[in-house]
């Protein structure tokens, strides 16, 4: 086959795996399988994406999109059961592996072509799953065990269509792709967003990480969004580094608008814009606001974002008495994320352990001065920005009064960031991942 | 006979601490000792001692007939004499050789002829006392910091008194002719101008190591020969670098010490060439015609202009913004605020804020003690809010003071 692909010129089919897409975007990983999908389609891919129910299934210009929840009705068999089983010891806190200790994948049942393009042709019908209601969180109460039910479903789907290549995004995709390659032996590449050890630092779960870790270690070719990613691979899981290659995220130009003339005279405002987690750091955030507000108290700080640290912040803020100058505007969708990158007049990512990092790229796009935490993968790529390390919360508040009192800074920084942007964009990442899938068709036609 | 002038620069920065926002009006210390004072000694073992060891010894062997000059800025031993006199002594021997001529410069190494010609003028008399002070000696040819140079700067500087000056050779301004031999200054004649012949002095101070230059391994009967070729259009080679070639920008295992080991005998072998001091040169060639530099040029970057330290508005501000406070430090008559203001005008400052092809990772980033040019700004500027703050409280105290008076 993949002798035919290079004789042919033909782009291989990818079949994908991902967990978020949009509309069902919870951060950046959704955001990110769509610049890269958008991109590769661009380039004449034909892909077939399937993601964890709530998904109107749908095809259109060279994409596919299945939603596992349709294949509900194929995965009533033995296996699921026994899976089932397991997560049930997991839950008791067992030491036991899910999916991974079913050695059986291959009798799973199969979908015929005819029952998936019956599926396609029920017109956008969507189904409601008990265990996760349409207005939820796009994660679930029981994650594992949903990841571990998508990627049984998912993974044997891939039985019944036609494809080259399996590409899947993250921990929660990786066992549908290990099963698919099990059950077409197909090569299997595994994108790294993010790694357990970024998500929770310190403090990770188990599961999440062999989850992970087997993954990487089944992927013919895995891809890290940075060096910082690679380096944790490497390092935490032991994967050969020779098989991971360093991808870089994009940023589409174009649906970034330009800069708005800003009221002078007005408060300045510096943005932090992202999950309200510890990965992100936004503690520190916090207490570098207390520290510049002890010098300049005519600024207001913006965390944007909803989280489960949302609370303790609003208590810190009171703590510290800087409540009125904190504004916790939970979530923001669409058009009032471009407000804020608007707005500000800084922005901030203080991740204390980021892979990459798309926000600072979307200021960047804003025309907004930048200052990232050196933890994050997006300082590789970045020069015309501003950088600390997480932890320094003394220099972070430094920084941030020296963008708001230097405006020679401020606007050179404003100037030069589209430097920045120019070489990243999701078409050269789209162009590295076709060779990337040329690579490895071509390696397992030789190991076949 | 084709001479060939060696000239060596030794500078070395005081660099700034980590002076953040939050020391203005709390800190009056803004220079990084322990960093100056590692890199020094670093640059003196893998560079000053042994060069300088390596310099007398081809000295001794070639009967004083190797000789070359030296510009050391007013900063570079002040450091030497804090930090390593072993260094400093390392040095006067050579000058006392009387096999080394030693150039005038800006005490500050300074780019303090842009905006304020008093102060530069100072910078120039400070410098000169130091020489006297450590050296014994009066220099007769000036260079300006990082070898700037136009006919203004050439008309100034034979108002001072001297007899030559040290330039880039301009393409530009030399047109069709050889940068190898000495010019004279269009209004001033009377100043004669040696032009760096920047070809063979960047096969050594840039390319040297380059495995991926065409040329490399440069060995010294390649380079003697690339002199040989040269010597057909000329009467002096100049050969203009910083003394940090050897060991630390062309580290000791690409073989510059070698390559130089074996150069004096090679060039001087059969009679074809001697070495010529500057102060010779200007005395003893004649000059063939009249240089003119309307622009400032450079021995930096690509350009070879002022755009290095000169260039974006960044560098533009902390430039105004530290020279406008020139009257105000003078004013005081603190001893001690006019040290570090100046040390302030010292031109590294502004070359860590240089943009200029930042996103591809040069050159200025290799020199640089900050992660980025926004950096270099913004602790200069932090620095410069606090020695504005220390200038205007020192005022009040004047003011009160004559009013009790």
């Amino acid at each position: 086959m993949a002798q035919l692909l290079t004789e042919q010129k033909r782009k291989p089919k990818i079949l994908m795996f991902g967990w978020e897409f949009p509309p069902y975007v919870a951060g950046g990983l959704g955001t990110a399988c769509h610049g890269m999908v958008k991109a590769l389609i661009r380039r004449g891919f034909d892909i077939t994406l399937i993601l964890p129910k709530n998904v109107t299934s749908s095809k259109e210009d060279g994409l596919t999109i299945l939603g596992a929840e349709f294949f509900d009705f194929c995965v009533k068999t033995k296996i699921q059961e026994k899976l089932i089983e397991n997560i049930r010891t997991i839950e008791i806190e067992s030491p036991i592996e899910p999916y991974l200790t079913i050695n059986e994948p291959l009798q799973m049942s199969r979908l015929s072509e005819e029952a998936i393009q019956q599926i396609l042709s029920e017109e956008h019908k969507t189904v409601e799953h008990s265990s996760v209601a349409g207005n939820k969180s796009v994660y679930g109460d029981n994650l594992i065990e949903e990841v571990v039910r998508y990627n049984q479903v998912a993974g044997s789907i891939a039985g019944s269509l036609s494809f080259d290549v399996i590409h899947c995004h993250d921990w929660l995709t990786f066992g549908a792709g290990i099963v698919a390659k099990e059950v077409t032996g197909k090569p299997l590449l595994c994108h790294v967003h993010a790694t357990e050890f970024d998500r929770c630092p310190g403090n990770g779960n188990d599961q999440v990480r062999h989850f992970e870790k087997t993954g990487c270690e089944a992927a013919d070719k895995v891809m890290a969004v940075s060096q910082f990613t690679k380096d944790i691979l490497i390092n935490n899981y032991g994967i050969n580094s020779n098989k991971i290659d360093v991808l870089h995220n994009g940023i589409d130009l174009a649906s970034q608008s330009k800069k708005v003339e800003k009221k002078t005279n007005k408060k300045p405002k510096v943005l932090f814009l992202g999950r309200v987690t510890y990965q992100k750091g936004p503690n520190y955030f916090l207490e570098a606001a207390h520290r510049v507000l002890q010098v300049n108290s005519n600024v207001e700080f913006i965390v944007a974002g909803a989280g489960d640290m949302v609370d303790y912040l609003r208590g810190r803020a009171y703590e510290l008495g800087i409540q009125e100058s904190v504004n916790f505007t939970g979530p923001l969708k669409g058009n009032a994320v471009k407000e804020a990158y608007q707005l500000a007049d800084c922005f901030v990512l203080s991740s204390v352990s980021e892979p990459f990092g798309l926000t600072p790229l979307e200021a960047l796009s804003n025309r907004l001065p930048v200052i990232i935490s050196k933890q994050s993968g997006v300082s590789e790529v970045l020069k015309h920005v501003l950088r600390y390390d997480f932890w320094d919360v003394e220099r972070l508040a430094s920084l941030i009064l020296s963008v708001l009192t230097y405006k020679t800074l401020s606007n050179e920084l404003q100037e030069r960031a589209y430097d920045d942007l120019h070489p990243i964009s999701w078409d050269r990442v789209a162009g590295n991942l076709e060779q990337k899938y040329f690579e490895v068709c071509e390696s397992s036609l030789v190991a076949a | 006979m084709v001479s060939v002038c060696f000239y060596f620069q030794v500078h070395q920065p005081d660099r700034l601490r980590d002076y953040r926002f939050f020391d203005i009006g709390r800190s009056p210390f803004y220079l990084d000792d322990r960093n100056n004072d590692l890199i020094f000694k670093k640059v003196a073992n893998k560079c000053y001692l042994p060069m300088t060891r390596l310099l007398k010894r081809l000295i001794k062997q070639t009967d004083g007939q190797f000789k070359f000059a030296f510009s050391f800025s007013g900063v570079f031993l002040e450091q030497a004499q804090r930090y390593a006199p072993q260094v400093l002594e390392a040095f006067q021997e050579l000058v006392a050789s009387g096999c080394v001529e030693i150039l005038s410069e800006t005490y500050y190494h300074s780019l303090s002829f842009l905006y304020s010609k008093e102060e530069w003028k100072e910078q120039i008399d400070l410098h000169k006392q130091k020489i006297w002070e450590v050296f014994g000696e009066k220099p007769k040819v000036f260079r300006n910091t990082e070898l700037i140079y136009s006919d203004w700067i050439g008309e100034e500087i034979s108002k001072l008194g001297y007899e030559g000056i040290l330039a880039e050779g301009s393409d530009d301004s030399l047109g069709w002719r050889s940068p190898n031999y000495v010019y004279a200054h269009p209004k001033n004649p009377e100043l004669k101008l040696l032009l760096k012949n920047y070809k063979l002095s960047d096969d050594i101070a840039f390319r040297f190591s380059n495995q991926s230059w065409g040329e490399w391994p440069l060995t010294t009967e390649k380079f003697a020969n690339w002199i040989d070729n040269a010597s057909v259009d000329g009467s002096c080679i100049n050969l203009f670098m910083d003394f940090e070639t050897f060991g630390e920008h062309q580290w000791d295992k690409s073989g510059i010490f070698e390559f130089m080991r074996y150069l004096p005998k090679e060039l001087l072998k059969e009679g074809k060439h001697n070495f010529i001091l500057p102060s010779e040169a200007i005395n003893e060639l004649p000059a063939v015609g009249s240089y003119e530099c309307p622009n400032y040029t450079s021995w930096a970057d690509e350009e070879r202009d002022i755009s290095a330290w000169n260039s974006n508005p960044m560098q533009k501000e902390a430039f105004e913004k530290i020279y406008s406070l020139e009257n105000q430090v003078k004013e005081t008559g603190d001893a001690n605020l006019l040290d570090i203001w100046r040390r302030l005008t010292t031109s590294d400052h502004f070359y860590y804020m240089c943009t200029k092809n930042y996103s591809d990772g040069d050159v200025h980033k290799y020199f640089s003690p900050y992660d980025s040019p926004y950096d270099g700004y913004i602790n200069f500027m932090n620095v410069f809010k606090d020695l504005e703050l220390r200038l205007a409280r020192s005022a009040n105290v004047v003011e009160r003071l004559n009013s009790l008076v």
